[in-house]
């Protein structure tokens, strides 16, 4: 009983600390814009539509989508007023996101292995470091035993990328669902009697 | 033999929802009323009452604002709060550990 209270609280003090980060479907929009990057490209072959237009209407469906997206959470979970600025996930998007500039600008010959390798260890860690978001640790090594293969697939690099960040976007949800399960409102409370 | 003072946590800050408001509330600089409600799992009438207590007693500011037409209410923990909360977790752990030191 004291062990399930404490794990609650935890529980709580994590998504009070990261509600905003938590709101994980509002990057899902991001991540598929992303795994429609190189259709969006192609575009012109099939399409009377010019590709800088269908990427255009991608992004703005994307902005807009995010904004509704944002609304809905605040709506349904309310909001929180942070009391400090956390790195997180700043340094860990930070970090893995230098790193996938400088393979897309350089190539994967660019960067030594070990650099790949220890900056998807960070991201995975430092994202996962609470222990409630494992799965950045196995989004992490997925990407880390990619990386050799990374210029060969081409094409595939943004979608790949996309879709890892909408499904990390959409474990984030179910993750703040499970934290803060929301109950009708005619469904009996606990009693605080 | 002397027996050490026996350990008191404060027991207005252990009811739960009071626990789980303070705890929440410790956590950011303030919280919006339907997230301490999500949060809590409380109704709205039960935080209210909670909400009012706790104000009562100078352990959380409420703000009550309009966002447009809309109603926002926040609630933030005041320094009296963040001080019984801690003196409330620094009391429960002197109990455990005395409660383990009796068992070894």
């Amino acid at each position: 009983m004291e062990r399930n209270a404490r794990d609650d609280l935890q529980g709580l003090i994590f998504a009070t600390l990261n509600l905003r980060y938590l709101r994980g479907l509002t990057i899902v929009p991001f991540g598929i814009w992303m795994a429609l990057f190189p259709l969006l490209g192609h575009m012109t072959r099939w399409s009377q539509l010019g590709a800088g237009a269908g990427l255009l209407i991608a992004t703005v469906l994307a902005v807009i989508s995010t904004r509704r997206l944002n609304r809905h959470y605040d709506e349904r979970y309310g909001r929180v007023e942070a009391n400090h600025r956390r790195g997180f996930p700043g340094a860990g998007f930070g970090v893995w996101g230098a790193v996938f500039i400088v393979l897309t600008v350089q190539g994967v010959h660019g960067v030594p292995a070990v650099a790949l390798w220890l900056a998807a260890l960070f991201f995975g860690i430092y994202m996962s470091s609470s222990g409630y978001r494992w799965y950045y640790l196995v989004l992490a090594a997925v990407f880390a035993g990619l990386t050799p293969w990374w210029v060969g697939i081409g094409d595939w690099q943004a979608p790949l990328l996309g879709l890892a960040f909408a499904l990390a976007g959409v474990m984030d949800h179910l993750l703040l669902r499970r934290l803060l399960p929301v109950h009708g409102e005619s469904e009996a409370a606990p009693s605080v009697a | 033999m002397s027996l050490s003072p026996v350990v008191q946590p404060d027991k207005f800050v252990h009811e739960p929802a009071r626990l789980a408001i303070l705890t929440v509330l410790s956590g950011c600089k303030s919280a919006e009323f339907l997230f301490l409600q999500r949060a809590t799992q409380l109704t709205k009438g039960n935080l209210s009452v909670q909400m009012s207590k706790l104000e009562e007693a100078g352990f959380i500011e409420i703000d009550k604002a309009f966002e447009g037409k809309k109603p926002v209410t926040s609630a933030a923990l005041t320094a009296k709060g963040a001080r019984a909360l801690k003196q409330y977790w620094e009391a429960m752990d002197e109990i455990r550990r005395r409660g383990n030191g009796k068992r070894s």
